[in-house]
């Protein structure tokens, strides 16, 4: 059996990509919502924006959260000189860059389930009485509801398999940042770490798989209920 | 009174409408592109005209010279939507009581007992809108927009995806929904039985433009109102009641006010109403009394009235009940009618289409 030092990326890397999925969702829904809206204004630069951690590479989309949130950073700097908080080279950092990282995705995903709601029951509630945010939230969130969560799996996926930002913003630091594929790196350029890459490989597989899988049912279900 | 302007430019089409709705049904009949959804949206307040007015009893809902446009959810106007459009992941019940929940400012009128038991939706409350058959998701969809205490009803095409015989079933509660609650609506359709059976008024929109309004019998010798028509389908609208039913010569009697017509086989028992549609053209004229003819329908009547409409002639004709034939010119030069002329109206049983139960026996 391993000991707690070898489970420890495990847990880290869990409750990383479940902090970093749980914080993205609600900025993803607001952007998914508005890019889902026929016409907006700006829509190029919006989807410029959230898309473009998805074409960088990660280690460029890491070093540039560096920048922005190290010490030495705009923001980084403040929340250290105010409230001596780090956010480079702890776990936040670590979700930090996940969360980056898989956003995109889960726009992607919620956007398509927001589309998927027929534009035309929306109108209905509203000849009905209900103003436009109540609308959202009882005809269109609900509707959508089903893809939103098939999206969210897959965003703790992508977090869960970050590494090229993490290890530029949150470093490879035992214990404290280093995720899965962090301990696989590691242990792949340490003499004698096959068996501990490997047990690590199977965890990451099983993890991925399940999580996409369940991912790909809710959006099945999600299909055939509308037929 | 509900009065409405509006202007509205779009990619390939120009709308613009001037309608006043006393507090009856009015029916708006157009072929489709003809701007009946688009009207109506504008109406609901789900798109805004380029300019125009809409107001009711007075209060002003748009105005686009003094920038008033009060949200859909103000208007009080419960649509009617083509396909139900039910919130699937909501109950019947919870769908009926979306709007009702949500009235505001207004006293509700309308409670769900009455709407349940107008309807005949009762048996439904705790289904899903994905087990409804078409007809029981439109009755759903007329009562969650009664519940929401509506000044004005809105139907847009409400029959259009349901299927012929199921139509008939749906027609009369409409229509009784209509007069029991006693509410001013706006009906759009293509469908002219469906017009001629829910209004007394009707406006034909073509092109984005109102070309008609008034009674059907008046407005259906405009030639291309009678145009439009026809092309959509049937021109005699008629409400009758079974007299009997012979199966032994073939056919049932129906009675329409002073009429009696044979017509193929109902499947109502005698007593019940139907609805029967003939077309203009294969109705028959004869100024003699023909002899031993197997046409089942011959009856004596005067002619009433003219239309020239375009190649055609329009004989309004009164033979207990009123009928619109078709002729051509040559034809009614040559029997020499004028008002009053006593005829012969000759139509075959399996021409008239029959619309199933209007009310049952």
């Amino acid at each position: 059996m391993l000991n707690a030092a070898e489970w420890a990326p495990v847990f880290l890397s869990f409750q990383v990509a479940f902090i970093a999925t749980l914080f993205i969702i609600p900025p993803a829904i607001a952007v998914a919502w508005l890019l889902s809206r026929p016409r907006l204004r700006g829509r190029l630069l919006i989807e410029t924006l959230v898309t473009a951690p998805l074409v960088l590479p990660p280690i460029i989309t890491g070093y540039l959260l560096l920048l922005l949130l190290g010490r030495g950073g705009l923001v980084g700097g403040w929340l250290h000189s105010t409230l001596g908080f780090d956010i480079a080279f702890t776990w936040i950092g670590a979700a930090v860059a996940a969360g980056v990282l898989a956003f995109p995705l889960v726009v992607r995903a919620v956007q398509l389930s927001f589309e998927s709601v027929d534009r035309r029951l929306e109108g209905a509630s509203r000849t009905l009485g209900a103003s436009p945010w109540d609308t959202f939230f009882s005809v269109t969130l609900p509707l959508a509801a089903p893809g939103i969560l098939a999206g969210s799996l897959l965003g703790f996926a992508r977090c869960l398999g970050e590494f090229g930002a993490t290890i530029v913003l949150a470093g490879n630091i035992p214990g404290q940042t280093q995720t899965i594929p962090l301990a696989v790196y590691s242990a792949i350029n340490t003499p004698g770490g096959e068996q501990k890459a490997m047990f690590l490989l199977v965890i990451s597989i099983a993890l991925s798989i399940g999580a996409l899988v369940i991912s790909q049912l809710l959006t099945r279900k999600k299909r055939r209920a509308r037929t | 009174m509900i009065e409405i302007t509006a202007r509205k430019r779009l990619a390939d089409f120009h709308l613009d409408v001037e309608i006043n709705l006393p507090g009856e049904p009015v029916a708006v009949f157009g072929p489709s592109g003809a701007g009946k959804s688009t009207l109506l949206n504008i109406v609901a307040g789900l798109l805004r005209p380029d300019s125009g007015r809409i107001s009711i009893d007075g209060e002003v809902l748009f105005d686009s010279a003094a920038g008033i446009d009060t949200p859909a959810e103000r208007r009080g106007f419960g649509l009617v939507p083509q396909e139900g459009l039910l919130f699937p992941h909501r109950t019947v019940r919870e769908n009926l009581l979306y709007g009702y929940r949500r009235v505001r400012g207004r006293p509700r009128t309308i409670e769900l007992n009455e709407v349940a038991e107008v309807l005949e939706i009762g048996s439904l409350l705790d289904r899903y809108p994905a087990t409804l058959s078409g007809g029981e998701a439109q009755r759903v969809a007329l009562g969650r927009a009664l519940l929401a205490s509506p000044r004005l009803l809105l139907f847009d095409e409400p029959l259009a995806s349901v299927d012929g015989r199921l139509k008939w079933r749906i027609l009369p509660y409409l229509k009784l929904a209509i007069s029991h609650f006693n509410l001013p609506a706006l009906y759009v359709s293509h469908d002219p039985t469906e017009v001629t059976s829910i209004a007394s008024h009707i406006a034909v929109l073509h092109g984005g433009r109102i070309v008609a309004a008034g009674p059907y019998r008046e407005i259906i010798d405009l030639p291309e109102v009678y145009g439009i028509f026809t092309r959509e389908g049937v021109n005699n609208v008629l409400a009758g009641t079974v007299d009997a039913n012979l199966p032994e010569y073939g056919y049932s009697v129906v009675s329409v006010g002073e009429a009696t017509f044979k017509v193929a086989l109902v499947d109502a028992p005698p007593g019940a109403e139907i609805g029967l549609a003939i077309r203009a053209n294969e109705i028959i004229i004869s100024r003699g009394q023909p002899g031993k003819i197997s046409t089942r329908n011959v009856l004596r009547g005067r002619v009433a009235g003219f239309a020239n409409v375009g190649s055609l002639i329009l004989v309004h004709v009164d033979i207990g009940c009123e009928l619109i034939v078709e002729l051509t010119h040559g034809a009614a030069t040559e029997l020499l009618l004028a008002e009053g002329t006593e005829i012969w109206v000759l139509i075959k049983s399996n021409a008239f289409q029959i619309h199933s139960t209007l009310r049952p026996a």
